[in-house]
This record gives structure tokens, C-alpha cells and sequence, in this order.
């Protein structure tokens, strides 16, 4: 029949002879509508069923049909004029059938070897890919270049070619000439020359500009004298020129370029750099193989090298822009259509001192690491960019590299302290730079290093920041805005509020951008800004190939349905919806799913993290399952304290976290996480959380699975808000189960609002909340502007479940006796958690003063500074 | 993989791949009476074909036994089964149960607990004779005297036309549900009276149902259901629709039924005499060239060639008799982000499809779509369950499914198409009456008597409410009166 | 035993149609019905958590209603995302 997976069945269709006479029957399984050949046999079939008792099968014309159909196989030529998207044609069996967004392109010819070949492609520039098929996986090496990713589950995925994701592609070295006839050597079916036409559109002044910054001065450049044009007497750059220098006119820097750059050095912590060093390749082959690499694609479908190497070598022409102006030129460029390339020559950067840094011989990176890596020096520049990889698949490692490519100094922008400490610890782990060369600028740290070169991380907050400085903090700003930088690394780019993000770029002279993320999630319009504030999309990784191949853990998601209480889904009823937020977080059944699960995880030995972004949801549950939490109130010595024992103490399992905890706070020891309440439909921050057990330490176990979990309330606007998040992790391959009963919840012991009663009076609770406790956003942080604040009054969870512990053994007896962690389950009635880590931490303090060095005090000198600056901080208000 | 399992198992496990394609007719012998087997026997190709559709522990016994003289003992089946021999009479039972319902054994009680199980001697000469060739009744087809220029059509040619006839059919019947009018060939008019006295299809303006407008039919549930069984299954419910419309008439269907299964024997290529290969049938063989099953080349020769759908009726290997390789009949991708992918470009699976699928993009030989909760309510309004859907997926499903660890089809999506079902029931509405009683007593024995009657639709003892079904609103009244009364005067 | 008959044995019958469902739909019901006047009231009996009593006239309006009700939390995936 006419299915046809397998190249043996390709004869897709019957061409009826127009000679046959009227009462032939022909078997015609679907209709050509390409061109106005099967005019003749416009009867419609209908075999032994259509006509009255003449019926008759003329055999002579079904052979006739398919000799024909043999003869040609359907790479027949395809009138390509009366190609549509299948919005005139009227003859179908099933018009309408398709839906009303839908596109017939049945009319297609389908090359004869489809079967070999992996891709569909539309011609909006949709494609889908055959990921089993021969050569997809090349297929997909290539369209994770040119196209965004849509979809990727298992057997079938969807891209998407886009201006930008072009402009990606065009960045990394493809050029249009390439991009088609790969394309089109991937496709089942010719190419549609309104797709191709789009290609060429969209890509023909890509690339042509450059935005180069030499001797801290910034210059557009080109070597096509209409581009040099349109910019000179574009209104908005032309505003942006700096003209103040002696010459007025573009100078001619001659031909400054001669041949395509080419890599030919290697990635530090590749392969191809271990061999080199071991001197098993010769130093012009170096490069040779990541070339390769990005030919690969080229070489399997068969493009010589020679194709994509007509690069115009003219004069370069230029002028200088002013540094200030640098993002509206940006986006003028872009929004003209000849967004501005960046690149950074750092190894014939002279003006730049180096950079003497270097991965340690241990560290080993990974294959996609690499090859993100090799999208970003490709042709031996660094292209400025953005990486994206799942949060846990080694995002630092990959950033690290890139400073050790480019050697030259480097500023590292992150979301918060604590990952400005984790991003130095790495950078001190995984390469040689010595402790003096790199240095921390945050409200505790304000070091400047001394060295020629070096490097400085910092947080997106301290460079925004915006009014009076302290002294030191002032000086370091002058510091760094005085350099030129050889490399930008900006963490988790889309974290950071577009207007401090800008502040963040602009205020720096820099050569070459790197942005790392887990999620570039489209229903955020700040992404669109990325594309000028950094460039282009480099690399996007598949995360079912991650975790696949171990590099981030499996992760079980399972989506567990409570039904709301009737009395409390009568008030949610009748209740305004910032209420209703409240009114559905608070469910007295999602309460007992969270104890449930959070005890079944326990018992299997998972520590738990549950996330809440309603903070009074948040504390309810923390107090009463009687676990820690943390949310924008808890003060950092705390977080800090809370963090450690669940990193480090088996008897603190689960912690509960506010939107504090989306991103950066990094707890590999986390195996199961649990959503309580979370922020609208916000897919990125679902992919965020996700994150957060992606990188479990055991994720190599056998057969280790972490788990996510979505509480939501049944029948409430959470279910329309839970479907939504899930959607980019959906497209991602994962798949959420519905769990809409908890087998075994009913007998737990120590369930927590079983009674009516206690149900009524959590009831009424809930409604005597103010309403703004109804935020979903942690308001601690947006009252305080993301500072820190003084512990709220009435935080304290006590410790009055008793879970799934043995009985309590009471202890009042000085903690001291603890301390050394016997397997003694320590509880103590109406104290707080929190406290009792408080506590505990005062204890160890203690010890470590008592019996240790200086070294350990300065420690904690600095933290104590940290706590005034923070107290200063706030004395000032902002 | 260790995943836990909070959820109770499911109440209604997902129906286990299909039921027997034949389930129709099986049901329908089930209800025959001996006589009725004795004139089916008297063909040869009815004895096979019963035989073929033995469990084949059962039929190995038949065959074991067939030549004998002596009638089949208990002891003997037992020791063929390896069983203990003072296994149970009914365990004997159990596994010749088949046998016996088909009248092929007559089960006489020989001592206590033990049985004889003489064959049928029809069937056994029936079945001999069809094993030995010996047979007399031409049952298994008379070929066609051919003459020089008689047309013969290549098995290939058949399977299409076959194809085509009975698709024509399928296609029609979808179409009909689409509501945007008709650019299928309407099928003959007999064959439309067969889809509404069947109830695949009814006349919506004509609520009687006893004088339909036979050009105006549109598709029912149990039609949609129809649609999604595979074609084996759809073949023997359209051959049992046509014998039980005879049946109906008072025609008596045994011969009718026996050819069928003769056409099961049958050679695909090969052609044949009607006139000699079914005497008594001939009106019968014609009304099957109307669904595909036969080709005649005119319908007033004698001649006519059996398509794939008659000669696989009886191979019991449901793959077969689609025409088609089994790789072809698997073409559905199914992602667990709900797309759908489907290699196939016939215009009657995609038709299909689109009950539930929103089909988003259509390329020569792939079907893009998602399976979304609008399109797959939209099918249950229709009336189809997910259980249909989910087996429907299930039985199509591409090879390249098969490489991912089981089950089939990715459990969150099972899950999810039996909460779309589920979200549909969320409200019963039953008309009823409630009865608000203020004596216990009164109450109590009210419910028995509703309960008595199967008039109670719900009982409340608590608040002492009863709901009975309204018809018998007025019975129940006066039985209410009579006790009250009798209460009253204290008895 | 007290009854608004001061009859023991009184027996009241009211008809209509019985709505069994889930407890969260029947929420749903009585907060539509509140919101309905007089005449349009739907609602004959409240019965328990899981029951009531509806007009004959309402039972489609009230079936549409429900789901209306419920659709509201039920998201439909952009196709364009």
C-alpha cells in the first residue's frame, strides 16, 4: 500500500493514464494535485461500490498506471510554481479533515531514496527529523546550528529555522550556499524555493559586519562598500560615530585579511590537546581535527572544502563608534539587518597582556562540552555567544575552558555570592591560576588583583548596582571599567533583569562575550535582547542525550493530583484570585501528599528539597512537617548552616526552599524534589528546578533515577498553570506522570490535618492571611530588593511531627554531647529547626576557635564583615 | 528502572492487545443449536476451518483421535495433557470445552466421573475427507473452466481492488462523520441497509430508526468503534451483520455460513465457478462482491475471483489479511510530548486518525500531528473510549517503538487518555424520585421493596432519603401508602 | 421523632434529576447556583457532599455550565510555542 517507511514501498502514488476511457476504474490512492495531469480521471473511485451492476476493472490500465508510477519514481519533476501550502486544492477525499492550522504538503514529491535521507522540511522552515534514520545524527549536528531546537523526545524531533537561529548558524562559519544544500541533501523532498528564497534573505548581510574593539576603541567594520554605506548614513549610527578624530571618512585599512581564519591551536582538556602535548601531533596539524569536526557535516553529505571559501578578502573598511553607544548600535545593526559580528582575534590581541592559565592535566572535558566549545573558536577567533546546557551538565567546566582558550584577563558575572564562591573554588580546581590572579568582588570581597592579567567574578547585582558605593567598592568599579577584558562570561544570562543586564555589558570594555544558561525558553522577551547584548545562540544541548549517557541524572517527573477539601474549594470558589493562590497552596490534601512523599523519600534514603515560591505557603508546611526552610528572611549565616547540614547530616533530609533556591544554590547531594507552589506558568523556572537534581552525585548508580514531583491542586487554576510549565521540559523528552491517588497515604501514621476539624481551622487560618502573603514571589526578596533583611518574628517551624522516626528520644542535655554525630536521632520538642542549627553551628564555631588556628578565625572575621556590610548596607536603604 | 508507584493499579487494565477477530462469530455459533452444526459440517472446508480455530491443545487432540474407531476417553486426554490422573472432570471440560461447544464431541457420561467423547460423524467425515482430499460437496471451490480470453488479474491487482472495495466502505462511513458532505462514492444501497440495520450507521432524522433515508446515513459510535478495530476483526463483524440479517429474514444462514469459510479456503489468483462451487449461495456471493471480497469480472459470469479479504478469513493470523506486510500496518509514532507521527499517506488511516489527532502538517508519506485534549474529547463525544484509542495506537505502532523498553506506548499517555475519559463522566444525571422519610422503619422497608423491585437508584439511611427510578415512582407510592397505613394502625 | 407533618410516617417526594458526582464538581454546582436568582435557581435539593437534586429543564445548561467551570483550568498549548 501507499505507507511508506521503507524505500521499497517509495512508489507512493499512481498517475492515471488520461487515455483510459470513462468506466475504467482505477485504483487511485490518492490523488496527484501537482500540476492539472490527472485531468482525465477526475471520477472519483468508488470500485464495486460507485456504479450500477457495469462494474468492471480494466487490469490493462491498473499495469498502465504502474508502469508509469514505475518509470517515474517519484523524483519526477515537481512544477514547483504550483507550490502551495495546499490551501487550493478542493479534490481531496477528506478536505477539512486537516485542521484548521494545518498544512497539506501530501503534494510533495518524495525523492526516491527518502528512505536514506532523514529530514521534512515545510516551507516555513518546520522540520522534522527521522532521529533513527542514517545520518541523523549528523543531520542533527547540523540543524542544532542552523535551526532552534523544538522538540526532542525520543524517535522524532522538531527544529524550527529562524532569522536568529540563522544569523547563529551564519555566526559559526556556515554560509548560505552551505546551510541550502545540506538542507536540502537532508530533505525527503525537495527544498521549497520559498523556504530557500527566505535562507538567502535572511542570511545574505549576515556576517558582513563586524564590531571590532581595538585599543579600547570600538569600530564597525566591512569589506562591502553598499554595507559601509547603509551605515554611514543610517540615522542612529551615524549618531553613534565618532568623528572627533582627524578623519572624517571610513579609513582603509587595506587588506587586512587575507585567508578565512582558521583554528590552529587546540582546546585546552580535549583530547586533541592531550595528544599534542604528547607530541603525537605535528603543530600544523593541530586544529585539523576539530576542523574536522565542523566539517563533519560538510564531508558526510559531501561539500568539499573548497565550497564555502569565497569569503570577499577586499579592503576592510571602518569607522570608529563610541563605546557608550555600543547597544544601540548593537541593536540598530541588528534591527537594519546586518547585525554586527563579534569576534575576538586574542591570539594577535599584542595591546592585551596574557593570561598565563591553563587546564589542570586532570581535568578531561566532555564531548559536548567540546564541541560547544568548538562552535565558540571555530575559526580560531572567539565568537561571542550563548551556550546552552542543562543545568548540572558542566556549564562552568565549559566556561573555565573558554578563559583558558582565550587566556587573556576575564570577568565572570554570576547570580549570587554564593556562586561567585563556587565559580572561584572551580576555577581554582579545574585550572593552574594561582589564588593571587583571581579575585572575588562582592559585598565581603573586594580584591584587586595585581598581576599584569587576571581574573574577577563578581554578581550581576554589584555591577548594577546603581547610587553611592562604598569607597572600596567604588574603586573597584574604576578598576574594572578602566581595563579592556579579553572575555565576558555571564552566568545564567537569563536570570539577570534585563536593565542590570545591560549595565552589566555595557559598562565594560570587552572583546569577546560568553553567556552560559540551562533554558532559553521563547516565552521570555529578554531572549530576544540576548541576541545583541551577546550574539548568537552557539550550542544547545539535547538533554535525553545527556542524560542517556550519564552526564545528568534520569529524572522520574510525576505530576500528583490533589483533590481540594469542599469547604476549601467553597472559598476558593467565591474568592478573589490573589486568595485563590493561598486557597489552593494550602490544600489540606497537597499538605499530606507533600508529608507522604517527603517520608517515603526519606525512607528510601533521597535527601528532598521541596520548592515553594509562596513564602506563607512555604513556612506553614516547613513548621508543620518540622523542617528547615529557606526563603528570602533567612538570614546568609543561616541559609549557610541549613545548606551544610543537609549537605552533610543524615539526619537532616529535607529542606524546603523559596524561589531563593531556582537557581545557583548548588546541593548535588539533592535526589528528589517536590513542588508545592510555584510561579505561574513559568516553563523556565520548572526547567530550572529541574535542574537542581539533575547533577545527584549518584546519578551514575545503577539504575539511579532522581524524582520531581508537582503537587496541584485538582480542579484549580494550578492545573492549567502545571500543564504550562511542563511544556519545554515535555519537548525535551520528558514525560510527566499523573499521579492522581497516593497508594498507602490513608494509613501513614502521624498524617497531618486528618480531622475535619483541623482541616477547618488550617481553613480558617489561610483566610485571616493578609492577602499580600498571597504572593507567589518571595516577598521578603521584592520588599528588600533582593537584599537581605532581618529574620522575620514568628519563622520558627517546630518539631512536632513525628514523621517516619522512631519514637522521640528527648535530650536536655547540652548539644555539645551531639556534636561528633551519633546515630542518635536528636529531637526536642517546641524548637525550632532552624535554631537548633543555629545552635549547633554556634557549637562548632566554638570548637574551632577553641581548638584551631588563626586561620579558621579569619574566617569567620570576614563572615562577621560580611554581616556589617550587609547591616550598612541596609542602614542606608536604597 | 525504579519508579514508585503510588497510584492504585488500574481499575481497567488496557484490554490486552485485541480480543479474537472472530469473537463475533464465536458468539454466534456459541448460540447454535446441533442441527445447525450438522449442515455446516457437511462441508468440508467448515470442518477445517473449525478445526484451524481450535485452541491447539484441542486440536491436536481432534487430530490425534481422528482416525480412531473409539471414542475419545477421559483417561485419554488426560494422559495426553500429562495431567494427574485423578484430575478433575471439569479440568477435562476446561480444555475440550472448545471441541464441545462446537458440537465436534458429544460428551456421554460413561461411569462416575468419567466421560466418552464421541465425535460428531459428520464432522468426522467431513474433516477426513478434507484431510485425504475424498471430499464430494465441492466445498473448498470449483475452479473456473477458463477460456482463452478471459481477463486474470494478478494477486496484486486483487489485493488492490479488494483494498479499494471495502476501504470505499470504511471511508465512506468516516466521511460521513465529518460533516462537510460527501466526495466518497456512496456505497450500493444493500450495502448501506446492511450499516444501519447493524447500527454502524443511522438516519439522524429519522428517530425511529424504521424508515431510514439510505442516503443519508451518518456514522454512529458504535461505527467509530468499528472504524478503529483492525480488519480482520471488521471483516467477521460485517460477514456476521449480513448473516444475521438473514437470519432475521428467517433465510436460513447455514449455507451462507459455509461459504464463507469455503472462501476462506480458497486460493487468492486462483478463479472459480459460482455456479458450482455454491449452488444454494449464489445471491449471497454476490452481496459479498459488494464489501471486496470477490471480484467478478461481469456479474452475470460464472466466473469470479476471491480477494485477500475472503481467502485470509480463515488463516486466523489477523496480521495477514491486511493486504499488506505487518511493517506497513505499524507506521504510528507516538512521542510522549503527545505527536503523533504516522508514515502513511492512505487516505482512510489518516481519516481515521484524525477522529483524535490534531493533524497538523501532511507530507507525502507522513502524517504530523498531536493527540490533544480537544480532538480526543471531541472522539469521545463520539463514543469512542480511550481503551479504543489506546489499543488503536497500540496495534499500529511503528517497529522503531519497539526499541525503547516496554510497554508500548509511554504510560503518561495511557494515564492521560483515561483521565480525558474520565473527566467526561464527572456528573451522572438520572431522573429520579426522592422519597424523604421520617420513620426508620418506613424507610427500611421501603428500600427493601425498591430493592426487591431493582427500582432504587440510591439509598441515604442516614438522612433516611431514598431515589428510585421514576416509572416506578407510582408503585413504589403505593406500597409507601399501604405500609404507612399498617404502621399507623400499629401493626 | 419530629416532623413538619407531626407525623411519624409522613413520607415527602420531591422529582427532578439526581446529580451524583465528585465532590469538587458539586462545589462547583452550588457556587453556580448561588449566583443564579429566584426562578433560575437550579437546584431543587442539596442532598450531601455528592448528590443533589436539579430541574429537568436545567440539566444541559448545568452540564455545559460544569464544564465551562472546569475547562478554565485546563491549558491549551500555544501550537506556535
Amino acid at each position: 500500500m501507499s505507507r511508506s517507511p521503507s524505500p521499497a514501498s517509495s512508489l507512493d502514488f499512481f498517475e492515471s493514464d488520461p487515455s483510459s476511457g470513462e468506466e475504467e476504474y482505477v485504483p487511485r490512492r490518492r490523488q496527484r494535485k501537482v500540476g492539472a495531469a490527472a485531468g482525465g480521471s477526475k471520477k472519483v473511485s468508488g470500485g464495486p461500490n460507485a456504479g450500477g451492476p457495469k462494474i468492471k476493472i480494466n487490469l490493462a490500465a491498473i499495469r498502465r498506471a504502474q508502469d508509469v508510477a514505475g518509470a517515474h519514481p517519484a523524483d519526477g519533476p515537481v512544477e514547483e510554481e504550483d507550490y502551495g501550502v495546499g490551501d487550493d486544492d478542493d479534490e481531496g477525499y477528506f478536505d477539512g479533515m486537516i485542521g484548521k492550522r494545518g498544512v497539506d504538503l501530501s503534494n510533495q514529491s518524495l525523492k526516491s531514496d527518502h528512505a536514506l535521507r532523514p529530514l521534512w522540511v515545510d516551507d516555513t522552515g518546520n522540520i522534522i527529523v527521522e532521529a533513527f534514520a542514517p545520518f541523523a545524527k549528523q543531520a542533527q549536528d547540523f540543524l542544532v546550528a542552523i535551526a532552534e531546537p523544538v522538540s526532542r523526545p525520543s524517535l522524532i524531533h522538531e527544529y524550527r529555522i529562524t532569522k536568529p537561529s540563522l544569523h547563529s548558524a551564519m555566526s559559526i562559519g556556515l554560509e548560505t550556499k552551505v546551510i541550502i544544500e545540506v538542507l536540502s541533501r537532508l530533505s525527503k523532498t525537495p527544498l521549497s524555493p520559498r523556504l530557500t528564497g527566505r535562507i538567502e534573505e535572511w542570511t545574505a548581510s549576515f556576517g558582513k559586519v563586524r564590531l571590532v574593539l581595538k585599543n579600547n576603541r570600538y569600530f564597525l567594520e566591512t569589506s562591502v562598500p553598499e554595507f559601509l554605506q547603509t551605515l554611514m548614513t543610517d540615522e542612529v549610527i551615524r549618531d553613534c560615530r565618532v568623528t572627533a578624530e582627524a578623519e572624517a571618512g571610513p579609513t582603509v585599512f587595506g587588506a587586512e585579511q587575507t585567508a578565512r581564519p582558521r583554528r590552529d591551536y587546540a582546546i585546552p582538556g580535549t583530547e586533541e590537546a592531550r595528544r599534542a602535548e604528547r607530541g603525537e601531533i605535528e603543530a600544523g596539524a593541530i586544529g585539523q581535527r576539530n576542523r574536522d569536526n565542523d566539517d563533519l557535516i560538510g564531508a558526510v553529505i559531501g561539500i568539499g572544502e573548497a565550497d564555502e571559501m569565497d569569503d570577499e578578502d577586499d579592503a576592510v573598511h571602518s569607522f570608529e563608534v563610541a563605546g557608550e553607544r555600543m547597544e544601540d548600535v548593537r541593536r540598530r545593526c541588528k534591527d537594519i539587518d546586518l547585525p554586527a559580528l563579534e569576534e575576538y582575534d586574542f591570539r594577535n590581541d599584542v595591546q592585551n597582556p596574557n593570561l598565563d592559565i591553563q587546564l589542570k592535566p586532570m581535568t578531561v572535558i566532555r564531548p559536548y562540552q567540546e564541541m560547544s566549545l568548538a562552535k565558540m573558536f571555530g575559526n580560531g577567533r572567539a565568537r561571542s555567544g550563548v551556550i546552552v546546557l542543562p543545568c548540572g551538565a558542566g556549564k562552568t567546566l565549559v566556561g573555565i575552558t573558554a578563559a583558558c582558550t582565550i587566556k587573556k584577563s576575564a570577568l565572570v558575572l554570576c547570580t549570587s555570592a554564593v556562586s561567585v564562591a563556587q565559580w572561584k573554588q572551580q576555577f581554582l580546581h579545574f585550572s593552574n591560576i594561582s589564588e593571587r590572579q583571581i579575585c572575588a568582588f562582592t559585598q565581603g570581597e573586594k580584591e584587586m588583583f595585581t598581576t599584569p592579567a587576571g581574573i574577577v567574578i563578581s554578581t550581576y547585582s554589584m555591577i548594577a548596582k546603581t547610587g553611592k558605593r562604598a569607597h572600596d567598592a567604588e574603586k573597584m568599579m574604576q578598576f574594572l571599567r578602566s581595563r579592556e577584558w579579553g572575555f565576558l562570561l555571564l552566568d545564567e544570562v537569563h536570570v539577570a533583569p534585563a536593565d542590570m543586564f545591560r549595565k552589566c555589558i555595557n559598562n565594560f570594555k570587552v572583546h569577546a562575550k560568553l553567556g552560559l544558561t540551562a533554558t532559553l525558553v521563547r516565552e521570555d522577551d529578554r531572549i530576544g535582547d540576548l541576541g545583541y547584548l551577546i550574539g548568537p545562540k552557539l550550542y544547545e544541548a539535547n538533554w535525553m542525550d545527556l542524560a542517556k549517557n550519564g552526564h545528568i541524572a534520569t529524572v522520574q517527573c510525576a505530576e500528583v493530583w490533589c483533590p481540594m477539601t469542599p469547604q476549601f474549594y467553597r472559598e476558593y470558589l467565591r474568592k478573589s484570585s490573589r486568595k485563590r493562590i493561598l486557597l489552593h497552596a494550602m490544600n489540606p490534601n497537597k499538605v499530606q501528599a507533600a508529608q507522604f512523599l517527603i517520608n517515603y523519600h526519606e525512607s528510601r534514603g533521597d535527601k528532598v528539597i521541596v520548592f515553594s515560591d509562596n513564602v506563607y505557603a512555604l513556612e506553614a508546611y516547613a513548621k508543620k512537617l518540622g523542617k528547615s526552610f529557606i526563603h528570602g528572611g533567612t538570614p546568609e549565616g543561616e541559609r549557610l548552616r541549613i545548606l551544610s547540614r543537609f549537605q552533610h547530616d543524615p539526619q537532616l533530609n529535607t529542606i524546603f526552599l523559596s524561589k531563593v533556591g531556582d537557581t545557583s544554590i548548588d546541593l548535588p547531594e539533592a535526589t528528589c524534589l517536590i513542588q508545592i507552589s510555584s510561579h505561574f506558568g513559568s516553563r523556565r523556572q520548572e526547567a530550572q528546578r529541574l535542574g537542581r537534581i539533575l547533577r545527584a552525585k549518584r546519578r551514575n548508580d545503577e539504575g539511579f533515577n532522581a524524582f520531581f514531583y508537582s503537587l496541584v491542586s485538582k480542579d484549580t487554576q494550578e492545573m492549567y498553570y502545571s500543564s504550562k510549565r511542563q511544556g519545554f521540559l515535555i519537548d525535551q523528552g520528558y514525560a510527566f506522570k499523573v499521579i492522581t491517588e497516593l497508594h498507602g497515604l490513608e494509613s501513614m501514621p502521624n498524617l497531618v490535618f486528618k480531622t475535619i476539624s483541623e482541616q477547618i481551622s488550617l481553613l480558617e487560618d489561610v483566610l485571616n492571611t493578609s492577602d499580600d502573603k498571597a504572593e507567589t514571589a518571595d516577598h521578603y526578596m521584592r520588599l528588600n530588593n533582593g537584599k537581605l533583611m532581618k529574620r522575620p518574628a514568628g519563622t520558627q517551624p517546630t518539631l512536632s511531627t513525628a514523621g517516619s522516626m522512631p519514637a522521640v528520644q528527648r535530650f536536655t542535655a547540652p548539644l555539645e554531647h551531639l556534636s561528633g554525630g551519633q546515630n542518635l536521632s536528636y529531637r526536642e520538642q517546641n524548637k525550632s529547626i532552624n535554631k537548633e542549627l543555629a545552635r549547633d553551628e554556634r557549637q562548632n564555631k566554638r570548637d574551632r576557635v577553641g581548638g584551631n588556628g588563626k586561620d579558621q578565625h579569619n574566617l569567620f572575621k570576614k563572615r562577621k564583615q560580611e554581616m556589617d556590610a550587609i547591616k550598612k548596607q541596609r542602614a542606608t536603604g536604597v | 528502572m525504579v519508579q514508585p508507584s503510588f497510584s492504585h493499579p488500574r481499575s481497567d487494565p488496557t484490554p490486552s492487545t485485541s480480543a479474537s477477530p472472530t469473537a463475533t462469530l464465536d458468539t454466534f455459533l456459541d448460540n447454535q443449536h446441533q442441527s445447525y452444526f450438522e449442515e455446516l459440517y457437511r462441508s468440508e472446508a467448515v470442518c477445517l476451518c473449525i478445526l484451524r480455530s481450535l485452541p491447539p491443545v484441542c486440536r491436536h487432540i481432534i487430530l490425534h483421535h481422528l482416525w480412531s474407531h473409539q471414542p475419545l476417553r477421559t483417561a485419554e486426554v488426560k494422559s495426553f495433557l500429562q495431567m494427574d490422573i485423578k484430575a478433575s472432570l471439569q479440568e477435562v471440560d476446561e480444555v475440550m470445552r472448545p471441541a464441545l461447544n462446537r458440537k465436534i464431541l458429544h460428551p456421554i457420561v460413561h461411569k462416575k466421573a468419567k466421560m466418552l467423547y464421541p465425535f460428531n460423524d459428520s464432522f468426522k467425515k467431513g474433516l477426513r475427507n478434507a484431510l485425504t482430499g475424498l471430499g464430494t460437496s465441492n466445498s473448498f471451490g470449483v475452479p473456473y473452466d477458463r477460456e482463452e480470453n478471459d481477463e486474470v488479474p494478478s494477486q496484486e491487482e486483487l489485493v488492490a481492488y479488494g483494498e479499494d472495495a471495502f476501504e470505499g466502505i470504511l471511508k465512506y462511513m468516516v466521511s460521513s462523520g465529518l460533516g462537510i458532505g460527501f466526495s466518497v462514492a456512496r456505497p450500493q444501497s444493500e450495502v448501506l441497509e446492511l450499516l444501519h440495520t447493524s447500527g454502524l450507521m443511522i438516519d439522524p432524522n429519522d428517530p425511529t430508526g424504521q424508515n431510514p433515508n439510505i442516503n443519508r446515513l451518518t456514522i454512529t459510535s458504535k461505527g467509530f468503534q468499528f472504524l478503529l478495530e483492525d480488519r480482520q476483526t471488521q471483516l467477521w463483524e460485517i460477514l456476521m451483520y449480513y448473516l444475521n440479517a438473514k437470519e432475521a429474514n428467517s433465510e436460513r444462514s447455514a449455507e451462507v455460513l459455509s461459504m464463507f469459510f469455503s472462501l476462506g479456503c480458497m486460493q487468492l489468483g486462483q478463479d472459480y465457478s459460482a455456479s458450482q462451487s455454491f449452488p444454494r449461495a449464489l445471491s449471497a456471493l454476490n452481496d459479498l462482491a459488494q464489501y471486496g471480497f470477490i471480484y467478478r469480472p461481469s456479474p452475470d459470469s460464472d466466473q469470479f475471483f476471491p480477494t485477500h479479504l475472503a481467502t485470509a478469513l480463515c488463516s486466523g493470523d489477523a496480521v495477514a489479511t491486511k493486504g499488506q506486510d505487518a511493517d506497513e500496518k505499524r507506521f504510528l509514532i507516538l512521542e510522549t510530548n503527545y505527536k503523533i507521527y504516522a508514515y502513511t499517506s492512505n487516505e482512510l488511516e489518516i481519516a481515521i486518525l484524525n477522529l483524535f489527532v490534531d493533524i497538523r502538517i501532511r507530507y507525502p508519506n507522513l502524517i504530523v500531528g498531536k493527540l490533544d485534549r480537544r480532538n480526543v474529547k471531541s472522539a469521545m463525544e463520539k463514543g469512542i473510549s480511550a481503551s479504543q484509542i489506546i489499543s488503536y495506537l497500540s496495534s499500529h505502532a511503528h517497529p522503531q517503538m519497539y526499541n525503547s523498553p516496554p510497554p508500548l506506548l509511554h504510560p503518561t499517555i495511557v494515564d492521560q487518555l483515561h483521565l480525558w475519559d474520565r473527566e467526561r463522566n464527572r456528573l451522572k444525571l438520572e431522573d429520579t424520585v426522592m422519597f424523604e422519610f421520617f420513620s426508620k422503619e418506613l424507610f427500611e422497608d421501603t428500600e427493601a421493596e425498591a430493592n426487591a423491585n431493582a427500582a432504587l437508584q440510591l439509598a441515604l439511611p442516614k438522612e433516611k432519603f431514598l431515589f428510585i427510578e421514576p416509572q416506578t415512582k407510582s408503585a413504589i407510592t403505593e406500597f409507601v401508602k399501604e405500609r404507612q397505613n399498617q404502621l399507623r394502625s400499629g401493626l | 421523632m419530629s416532623s413538619a407533618y407531626g407525623d411519624a410516617y409522613a413520607v415527602k417526594v420531591t422529582s427532578g434529576v439526581l446529580v451524583t458526582c465528585d465532590s469538587a464538581a458539586k462545589q462547583i454546582l452550588l457556587h453556580l447556583d448561588s449566583k443564579r436568582d429566584g426562578p433560575y435557581k437550579f437546584m431543587i435539593r442539596d442532598i450531601d457532599e455528592t448528590h443533589m437534586i436539579i430541574k429537568r429543564e436545567y440539566v444541559d445548561e448545568v452540564r455545559d455550565s460544569l464544564q465551562d467551570e472546569l475547562e478554565k483550568n485546563t491549558y491549551v498549548q500555544d501550537p506556535n510555542l
